[in-house]
């Protein structure tokens, strides 16, 4: 199974994340901003297949998701899934996430079932 | 006027929201991570319980997984496999037993003609010595040649006399060699009867143990093949309870939106004219009809959260006691629980009564082992005093060697004197009597041979067979064994797993029992919101009473917010629906959203 990265600055919400990732029997990565997102990256840098997909929130400090999203855009990580996940449920903001190169967007707070669908779908 | 303005203590509610923002996390985080890490323990032991059901279980079929075969089964058929071959090598010992048994029969018989042998020339010669008796008499009659006879008859008596001693040492040595094989052929006997004995037991014992091995294995794997199905059952409330554990980003990020509108609220250049002042009474008593909203949604969350834990925790408590139930029916059998029929079951009895029984019997099979070995001395005591009793024959027969020229000088002294032969000496009775004895001793010799070479033959063949058999029954033994270490490690596997699952169980217990008290935290969290918001209410209404109030002194129905602070607020919300209640409340509009749960996909 591929590895996924969740970044989070809610840890409720991470553990939420994991616990039904594992279960499915996923590996996941995790980091509280997308300064530290970008850090697990770089840590993978030259193992870009064993990661599967990526999971971010939006608001976040330090850096936010859609910052973090064009950062990736930039790496070898570009052509890797991203997931927004987020409160956020406005139309300019699914725009914004998208231009950014998102590939899709789950409004919070979710059915574990329907994140396991989107991740089956993403993660080959 | 703007005593209303300050009726809320603005600081002091922002540090009661942080406390509620730590203290759902505390908890919720405290949830969200013990019970994953326990259910993947759980779920550990559930796999390595999974792989035993398949090795143990009998009904299964082989696969490349468990190693080809099923471990029970294996010990079962490895234990008839024994016993099958064991039956071979007792026939044979008991076949071998009873070859010697019969041969030393026999010999025992033949000892007993010997005796008569003995008697008989022991009777000649004491004819011998009345006839040469009888004989100087009558020789004595004819006083010339007495003395020339009477040596002859001398020597026959003395003759007579050292065959007749002779003939009582051979008895008693021939006695001494019947004891010996008697006691011999009796032990014989007893060894036999113990090996029949062990056989017997050792078939129906050992096929015991592996029955009651077998019952008991199988009742091991029904109950943890019923603790798996319980403890995977856990799955279903822990995902309730992890799904519901993501609240609490969207309780936090709340709070955040509550605690950024009173900061906003709050009163930083005091109003000059009426308008400033009716404006912000207005905005202060939005925000806090805001923030009571807001609240509201919160002390939903937290109370859906609070009764979604107790349910499933309850559910939780309950599944737990099915598997720690099924642990210790095998722990503890006989105790409440334990099915009907197994009451006498546990696997550590059956182990431990097992153990003893096998040890029974390697005892006893060791002792008739050991009785065995201490025969072959037996047979060395015989083969000696056969050896000395062929030895005091031969000495006999030199003896007895000496009647024949003794006799043909008595029948030529007779043939030469004819007054010898008028006193009617019996010369013939004499010649008669030397046939007699030395035929007897000649039969008794080859008797004696006879004896000493099948006894030989028997007993060196049974000498060397049994240390073949200390070979074997030591083989045998080693694989009794191993089998019966092979089972007893297997039940204690199977007890073990079913000893983990317990473990993890109590690990849960004492987990789900700290939960109880945290949604007991949480509840009164829900008491604390209510205090807020009832605080919030009673300041927004008071506000609303002073702007009603200034109003109707300035002749004015209404007032419309002027300023876009309350606009400028729900800019920063991050929650899509708290957005809308913003719009509601403030009367502006808010841009198109999704639901909560809503998924695009670009």
């Amino acid at each position: 199974m591929k590895k996924i990265l969740i970044v989070d600055d809610s840890s409720t919400l991470r553990a939420s994340v994991e616990f039904t990732l594992t279960t499915e029997g996923h590996e996941v990565l995790q980091a509280e901003d997308g300064q530290r997102g970008l850090k697990v990256l770089q840590s993978l840098e030259g193992k870009e297949h064993e990661l599967g997909m990526i999971i971010t929130d939006i608001n976040m400090p330090v850096m936010d998701g859609i910052s973090l999203i064009k950062e990736i855009k930039k790496t070898s990580f570009k052509y890797i899934p991203i997931l927004v996940m987020t409160t956020e449920a406005e139309e300019s903001k699914k725009k914004e996430g998208k231009e950014a190169g998102a590939s899709g967007w789950l409004i919070k707070p979710f059915d574990p079932e329907q994140l396991l669908g989107v991740v089956s779908r993403f993660v080959k | 006027m703007s005593g209303s303005l300050r009726t809320v203590n603005t600081y002091r509610m922002i540090d009661h929201l942080e406390g509620l923002s730590s203290k759902t996390e505390e908890i919720f985080l405290k949830l969200g991570k013990s019970l994953p890490a326990l259910y993947h323990e759980l779920e550990a032991g559930m796999d390595k319980a999974n792989s035993l059901i398949e090795v143990f279980s009998l009904d299964g079929i082989s696969s490349p997984n468990n190693g080809g075969g099923h471990i029970i089964t294996n010990s079962i058929s490895s234990a008839e496999e024994l016993v099958g071959e064991a039956s071979g090598f007792f026939i044979e010992l008991e076949n071998r037993d009873s070859k010697l048994f019969n041969t030393i029969n026999s010999s025992i018989e033949c000892l007993a003609s010997l005796e008569n042998q003995f008697a008989d020339i022991r009777e000649d010669s004491i004819e011998m010595e009345v006839v040469s008796l009888n004989a100087k008499i009558a020789a004595v009659k004819t006083k010339k040649h007495y003395a020339g006879f009477s040596c002859i008859t001398d020597e026959l008596k003395k003759l007579s006399a050292a065959t007749v001693q002779n003939t009582d040492i051979l008895t008693d040595h021939g006695d001494t060699v019947l004891k010996n094989l008697t006691t011999f052929n009796r032990k014989i006997d007893t060894i036999q009867n113990a090996q029949r004995s062990f056989y017997t037991h050792f078939r129906k014992d050992l096929g015991n143990i592996f029955k009651d091995f077998n019952h008991e294995v199988e009742g091991l794997v029904e109950h943890l093949t019923s603790a798996v199905t319980e403890a995977e059952c856990v799955k279903r409330p822990l995902s309730n309870i992890m799904e519901i554990i993501q609240l609490q980003d969207l309780i936090r990020q709340s709070l955040q939106h509550v605690e950024l509108a009173l900061k906003e609220s709050d009163i930083k250049k005091v109003p000059k004219s009426a308008d400033q002042v009716l404006d912000e009474l207005t905005f202060v008593e939005k925000v806090y009809l805001l923030c009571g909203e807001l609240l509201g949604d919160i002390q939903e969350k937290v109370s859906r959260s609070t009764n979604i834990f107790s349910i499933n925790i309850t559910d939780l408590r309950s599944i737990l006691n099915r598997v720690n139930r099924d642990s210790e029916c095998v722990q503890h059998p006989g105790e409440s629980g334990y099915e009907p029929g197994r009451n006498d079951g546990g696997l550590k009895r059956i182990v431990r009564e097992s153990a003893q029984t096998l040890e029974e019997l390697l005892l006893d099979l060791q002792e008739s082992m050991k009785e065995k070995s201490s025969i072959s001395s037996d047979t060395k005591q015989i083969l000696t005093n056969l050896k000395l009793l062929e030895i005091g024959f031969t000495d006999s027969l030199t003896i007895v060697a000496r009647f024949y020229p003794v006799n043909v000088n008595a029948r030529m002294e007779v043939a030469r004197w004819d007054l010898l032969k008028q006193t009617g000496i019996a010369i013939e009775e004499i010649s008669d009597a030397t046939e007699r004895i030395n035929q007897d001793m000649d039969a008794a010799l080859q008797l004696i041979r006879k004896i000493t070479k099948e006894i030989d033959t028997s007993i060196n063949l049974y000498a060397r067979g049994i240390s073949g058999e200390i070979t074997a029954i030591g083989n045998i033994t080693g694989r009794i064994k191993e089998c019966y270490h092979q089972l007893a490690l297997s039940g204690e596997t199977l007890s073990g797993t079913l000893q983990t699952f317990s473990v993890y169980s109590n690990k849960f217990f004492s987990l789900l029992d700290d939960s109880e008290l945290d949604i007991g935290r949480l509840n009164e969290l829900i008491d604390v919101i209510k205090d807020i918001r009832e605080t919030l209410r009673a300041s927004g209404q008071t506000a609303e009473t002073e702007k009603e109030q200034i109003l109707s002194e300035m002749g004015m129905e209404k007032w419309e917010l002027k300023n876009s602070r309350l606009e400028e607020i729900v800019g920063r919300f991050t929650i899509y629906a708290h957005k809308q209640t913003a719009g509601n409340i403030g009367g502006f509009e808010i841009g198109n959203g999704g639901e909560a749960g809503e998924l695009t996909i670009f």
